[in-house]
């Protein structure tokens, strides 16, 4: 029985983890989808969102949700600069340009929130305290249950924009047939714009809300980003809400592991799964793309 | 209504267009007829704005549209049905119709768009209604050509383009297309195309423009043409 409690425990613990690299996946796969680029940089979205609520409350001495609310704008709208500055500009566009983009804006915010903030870990206070509720026995922290609100709530609202309204299904147009998109009189930069948007908003949402449970540091958001990155993949290709799914499974894997062998292997164990959906099902769990 | 005047274009360091100059009157179907390599596509991606012309102008209702992004292109009022239709093959048929209906409508409810579907679209191609919630993917060709075309009507045009729409498509299908286009022009949408099979363009349009080498050769009514045989023997490789 013990067993048991100590599973449950574990797994439950994993799938607050999973709906966080859920949300950061969801980010990279929008991003992913309309356009075509691996955004290295979606983890620095997470990392900056925590950091900044963290100085909204500390320096600004705003309220928590002001703090939050203020982080999120300031994320986007750096997400949003980032692809109309460097993305865009491109004078000959190639998505393996745009990647290594990406990645060089991944270390140059690593680096600008090291020097900014220090290298030392910080803390952000969970939102309604540190107390933790009882169900069947597992000790689930209350931030765990804002980690599930606001992941339905943003579950919700993406359903919402992707299957019923006119501009959703418009990005979905442009990640399945770009040139039939432009045709159509789709502004595809626009789209790749606002996917970026998008994304940078989730990511920094799913740092923020993350952060209680861990700490914030300044390269926090690399290895949330691959993980994120590792739910995108199992959730599968042109999926917008696979990643969730994925992020889940990944997050119990990682717990499971975790707590019955060592939690030294928990990273590996993401890599590991992350080569082996790549051989062996190319397309994710629940890809509806041929790989091409 | 469109104008085109000296337009040199093409990719890279490849000049394909070397000067064209055309237009389409209201209430007219044109047809460029050509053989392979001649420049027809070229001409339709330069016009709709998907290649930026080197040289030259393009005008549509007065507006030079020279230059000009695709989806402002599409706004104006003019719309490709482009080469090989670029559906969104995992969109249902009714998705598809109503991103037709984007470049005009972006922030319209789709049910007010539904209407505009009853309204515009599903009266001229019935087999779009009873397929409606199918994926684009999984209709015949033929459909899916018809799918393209109702696609564009949902943006409402003022004027329509055809790259290759006959292209794959079975002789009565072809017909029952043509004759889709001729109905729109007879209610004051005109249509200018591309077309791989010279004599069946001829014999449908108003007006044929023959393109060689990426210029014009020849210009006439499309029964002028039909009576030119050494027309098509020379410049079409089709006698």
């Amino acid at each position: 029985m013990a067993e048991l409690q100590y599973f449950w425990q574990i797994t439950v613990a994993g799938l607050g983890t999973g709906l966080i690299y859920g949300l950061i996946g969801i980010g990279f796969a929008i991003v992913l989808n309309v356009s075509g680029i691996i955004n290295l940089a979606q983890g620095e979205f997470s990392m900056l969102g925590a950091i900044m609520t963290l100085y909204a409350l500390q320096v600004l001495g705003l309220p928590i949700f002001a703090a939050i609310a203020l982080a999120v704008t300031v994320v986007t709208i750096l997400g949003v600069a980032f692809e109309r500055l460097c993305i865009s500009r491109l004078k000959v566009f190639s998505i393996q340009t745009a990647i290594f983009i990406t990645l060089g804006a991944s270390m140059f915010a690593r680096g600008g929130a090291m020097v900014a903030w220090g290298k030392e870990n910080h803390s952000l206070p969970a939102f309604s305290g540190h107390g933790a509720v009882s169900i069947l026995g597992a000790a689930v922290p209350l931030q765990v249950f804002w980690i599930l609100g606001i992941a339905a709530a943003v579950i919700a609202a993406l359903y919402w924009w992707f299957n019923r309204t006119l501009f959703g299904l418009a990005m979905r147009s442009c990640a399945e047939n770009r040139l039939g998109a432009e045709f159509v009189g789709i502004n595809v930069r626009l789209m790749v714009t606002v996917s970026f948007a998008m994304s940078a908003a989730l990511g920094a949402l799913a740092g923020i809300v993350a952060a209680p449970l861990t700490f914030v540091s300044f390269d926090g958001g690399l290895i949330l980003g691959i993980k994120g990155f590792v739910a995108a993949i199992l959730g599968g290709r042109g999926s917008y809400l696979g990643p969730v799914i994925g992020g889940l499974a990944l997050g119990v894997l990682e717990s499971v592991s975790a707590g019955y062998i060592s939690s030294t292997y928990k990273d590996s164990i993401a890599f590991a799964v992350l080569i082996l959906i790549l051989t062996l099902r190319p397309n994710g769990l629940f890809g509806r793309w041929a790989a091409r | 209504m469109l104008e085109v005047e000296g337009l040199v274009s093409g990719y890279g360091s490849v000049t394909v267009l070397r000067g064209v100059a055309m237009r389409v009157e209201p209430g007219e179907i044109v047809s460029i007829v050509g053989a392979n390599g001649a420049g027809k596509s070229t001409l339709l991606r330069t016009i709709s704005g998907l290649i930026r012309a080197r040289e030259g102008r393009i005008r549509f209702h007065g507006v030079d549209i020279g230059g000009k992004a695709m989806h402002h292109i599409v706004a104006s009022g003019l719309v490709q049905v482009p080469e090989g239709r670029q559906l969104f093959p995992t969109l249902t048929v009714n998705e598809n119709l109503l991103l037709g209906a984007f470049a005009r409508a972006a922030w319209q409810s789709r049910h007010a768009l539904r209407r505009d579907l009853e309204k515009q679209v599903y009266p001229i191609f019935p087999i779009l209604a009873e397929r409606r919630d199918q994926l684009a993917g999984t209709l015949s060709g033929g459909q899916q050509q018809m799918l393209a075309i109702g696609r564009a009507l949902m943006a409402r045009p003022r004027m329509l383009i055809l790259d290759e729409p006959s292209l794959g498509l079975a002789p009565l299908v072809v017909e029952e297309l043509f004759s889709v286009v001729q109905r729109l022009r007879n209610g004051g949408m005109p249509s200018l195309l591309v077309e791989q099979n010279a004599r069946a363009a001829a014999a449908f349009s108003d007006r044929v423009y023959v393109l060689r080498q990426g210029t014009v050769v020849a210009e006439g009514t499309g029964a002028d043409m039909l009576r030119n045989e050494t027309l098509f023997s020379e410049y079409l490789g089709t006698a």
